[in-house]
């Protein structure tokens, strides 16, 4: 009863004094700076931090909350209808919500994203209203050896995401896993494949190659030719359908769940939620074969899974003062600046503070889904601009967005040669998802094994035998024989008998 | 030549007459460069002192984060700028003073390529240990590392930082031998040293005090030549026994070189206000800063300090320049 009256009170608390009215035009900025290609929301709440400082801490932390849960959702935008993720969140969108705009059904894809995000964000909200100290604990128990496997488990069902041919898969993951080996090693600062050049000493961004991969080899598959037929504008269904909850309800829960634990990970983000959570989806999926060419499933569980990392990043940021994303440290660093001292106090100094950001990352939900409706019909007017004016356009955005993050011209050049990379690969059909999962996850192999060896003096043991990392380890190796189609086939049997 | 130019001529050679003393500054919009990413201390402060300096000169000035190299290619632009006052850098200790010397070719010369204008704010460091380590104070802390020499590892924010080097200081005085394991920020390594992975760490004060007050970390000595007033039951370290240790960080103002005395000092001067504000100074604190705002002199004097006092230390770990 304690904490329903908590919660009621902290409802009461935040939703006082025009607290609509700056929910209302945060989670809007918000969604225009996801939308953006190289826009993140890490770099939102950042600028907006600057903005809340006259504010008082309650409005400051409800703008800054809209405006991420607001930048993670409006990532998919430009990828249901562009094929460029606004944010690295959304890369995992793009695999079936294109396809589904392709088809003509853009509006349908928005309303599938709305609804996976809207219950993605409540889901991960519930979870920290009733468990956030015990989930932030277990969070603790992560340290260096149990992170390599958890990028290496990412690795080994990253195979399930290559679509037709699994080595042209894994051809592209090992590129991601390369590119991520580029620049200074974590613990000597030894420049790798640097050649002597400081920029390459600095390591490849995530962000220009996402952009190039997606956003620059795009415009050039445009230019190739008119290959590609303007998309249908017939006008789909824009309101959200029941029977896609109802329908995929397993999916929901199950990306929202793993959305969430990842989200309560330090070092994991939206980035590896989405992905997680729609590799789960299609391994557990009855209709495998829709992934990639507009699955309504996958479309769902990336959305949930990256949206319900947004609460569970905030977790241990609450009660550790340990942030669980890049956006997240952003977050607490504006907590601290207004006064707010996250951490293990805080249960015991201002409880109620926990149900107030409780109540604003309800708000924030509620306000995404009013703009998931109201925009969706906006916004399909993107689709009617003829592709040969509208690539330009986009090209501009993203030069910006792969600039603007360091303002630096080598991050344009990545930008480029990425592109450049990335349209070969498509036009021979190499999948783009496993390069930029590899990206992403060799970054935390590479670190995580690394420090795990300083940490044992070279000793490779603690890897199998501390309990948690025992555990993933099992877990790895039953998710690559399970990859291998022979033994699948066993497993499966198996289950019919039984 | 005619008598405008020769009056800038005149000008920009520092001998302006009187009566530009006081500077027109600034006369279009000031750029703050910032050499890491948003978010962090750096940006904190150049925000703040942003809005204030808005408010309090009626012209825009604007942040802009240029990363890369550890702050040596923002530092490196910013020595290229003009110095008419519209280019200020925030310049982190480690860019000043740790930079040069572990870099073969930092690219640039802190005390020559810029003109001084105030060390903004600093912080201290704190040496911390997870609770199962049996010392509550630094002897028994020494005593203990001495017993299991290369047994222990601490962490840090990364190679080069101030809890790096600190702790480096710290094993040559001490003469004890642990293993040093960098992690990309203070946070990732306070959630190893809670998690019981690492056994102590030399860390910024606001990154680790609220693990202290929880008690999930034990507070052996701060880093400050003074108590902190976040723990002032917790000693210095000179208190506790080392004398001369100190280890924190530090954020300076500093411009493009060879910028005229008047305009420094009315630079200065507005600088330093803003920073007083108690608006300003709280909310700096609330993220474990004290406010600083030293004279242009005084920061010179710190750079040359602890760049000797550096070298020295990076000498004899074997960290020199590669």
């Amino acid at each position: 009863m304690d904490a329903l009256n908590n919660l009621a009170g902290g409802f009461a608390h935040v939703l006082g004094g025009g607290a609509i009215f700056h929910a209302l035009w945060a989670t809007l900025i918000g969604i225009i700076i996801g939308a953006l290609p190289g826009l993140t929301a890490t770099m939102g709440v950042a600028l907006l931090t600057t903005l809340t400082f006259g504010m008082g801490p309650d409005k400051a932390m409800l703008v800054l909350i809209c405006v991420y849960v607001g930048a993670i959702y409006g990532g998919s935008r430009s990828a249901i209808l562009l094929n460029i993720p606004g944010t690295p969140a959304s890369a995992a969108s793009t695999l079936d919500g294109f396809p589904l705009a392709r088809q003509g059904l853009a509006g349908r894809a928005m309303g599938i994203s709305t609804t996976g995000s809207w219950f993605g964000t409540l889901f991960g909200t519930l979870i920290l209203a009733l468990f956030a100290p015990s989930f932030g604990e277990f969070a603790l128990q992560f340290g260096s050896y149990e992170m390599f496997w958890v990028a290496l488990f990412g690795i080994v069902i990253a195979g399930s995401l290559s679509g037709g041919d699994a080595l042209k898969g894994y051809i592209a993951g090992f590129i991601g896993l390369f590119v991520a080996t580029i620049g200074q090693e974590t613990n000597h600062a030894y420049p790798r494949f640097a050649f002597g050049n400081g920029d390459l000493a600095g390591g490849l961004g995530l962000l220009p190659v996402l952009v190039g991969v997606f956003g620059v080899a795009e415009v050039l598959s445009a230019m190739r030719g008119p290959a590609v037929k303007a998309v249908s504008s017939k006008i789909d269904s824009v309101i959200p359908r029941i029977r896609d909850v109802t329908q995929y309800w397993k999916t929901i829960l199950r990306s929202g769940a793993l959305g969430t634990f990842i989200g309560a990970m330090p070092g994991l983000g939206e980035d590896i939620a989405a992905w997680t959570s729609y590799a789960a989806a299609k391994r557990a999926s009855k209709e495998r074969e829709k992934y990639g060419k507009g699955s309504i499933e996958g479309l769902m569980a990336a959305e949930t899974g990256e949206s319900a990392c947004v609460p569970g990043a905030i977790i241990p940021v609450l009660t550790l003062a340990v942030p669980g994303s890049a956006p997240a440290a952003v977050l607490m660093a504006a907590m601290m600046i207004h006064g707010l001292n996250p951490g293990p106090m805080l249960a015991i100094t201002a409880p109620e503070f926990i149900y107030q950001i409780v109540a604003m990352l309800v708000v924030a939900d509620m306000v995404k889904m009013f703009y998931g409706l109201v925009l969706v019909r906006p916004l399909l007017w993107i689709l009617l601009i003829p592709r040969s004016r509208l690539m330009p356009i986009v090209f501009v955005l993203c030069t910006v967005g792969a600039f603007a993050i360091t303002s630096r011209l080598f991050d344009i050049w990545v930008m480029l040669g990425a592109g450049l990379l990335g349209f070969v690969l498509r036009e021979f059909r190499f999948p783009m998802a496993p390069l930029v999962l590899g990206i992403v996850l060799g970054d935390l192999l590479d670190k995580n094994l690394l420090r795990g060896l300083v940490l044992s003096g070279g000793d490779l043991t603690p890897f199998f035998t501390r309990p948690i990392s025992m555990g993933l380890c099992a877990l790895t190796l039953l998710a690559a024989a399970w990859s291998i189609p022979g033994l699948s086939g066993i497993f499966r049997r198996k289950r019919a008998v039984a | 030549m005619n008598r405008r130019s020769l009056l800038f001529a005149a000008a920009s050679l520092g001998v302006a007459p009187a009566v530009r003393a006081q500077s027109p500054w600034p006369t279009r919009p000031t750029t703050i460069v910032v050499p890491y990413v948003p978010g962090g201390p750096s940006d904190i402060l150049a925000r703040t002192l942003a809005q204030q300096l808005n408010a309090r000169l009626g012209q825009p000035f604007v942040v802009e984060n240029r990363t890369g190299a550890n702050g040596a290619v923002a530092a490196q632009y910013v020595a290229r700028q003009p110095a008419d006052g519209a280019t200020l850098f925030i310049a982190a200790s480690g860019i000043m003073t740790i930079n040069p010397l572990l870099l073969a070719r930092a690219g640039y010369d802190p005390i020559g390529d810029f003109t001084p204008i105030t060390v903004a704010i600093s912080a201290s460091n704190l040496m911390v240990v997870n609770p199962s380590v049996p010392a509550n104070n630094l002897q028994e802390l020494i005593a203990w590392l001495r017993a299991n020499p290369d047994k222990a590892s601490y962490g840090s924010s990364g190679i080069g930082s101030s809890e790096h080097l600190g702790m480096e200081l710290f094993k040559q005085v001490t003469g004890t031998e642990m293993t040093h394991v960098p992690y990309p920020g203070g946070g990732a390594a306070t959630t190893d040293l809670v998690g019981g992975t690492l056994q102590l760490a030399l860390l910024n004060m606001a990154t680790v005090v609220p693990q202290v007050q929880a008690g999930r970390l034990r507070a052996i000595a701060v880093g400050g030549r003074t108590r902190h007033p976040l723990l002032p039951e917790v000693p210095t370290m000179v208190e506790a026994g080392l004398p001369d240790f100190t280890s924190g960080s530090w954020h300076s103002i500093v411009a493009p070189r060879g910028m005229a005395e008047p305009l420094a000092t009315r630079i200065h001067d507005a600088v330093t206000a803003a920073l007083r504000t108690p608006d300003v100074a709280q909310r700096l604190a609330a993220t474990g800063f004290l406010v600083e705002a030293s004279s242009r002199d005084g920061l010179t004097t710190t750079i040359e300090t602890e760049t000797a006092r550096w070298r020295d230390v990076v000498r004899r770990a074997g960290l020199a320049a590669g």
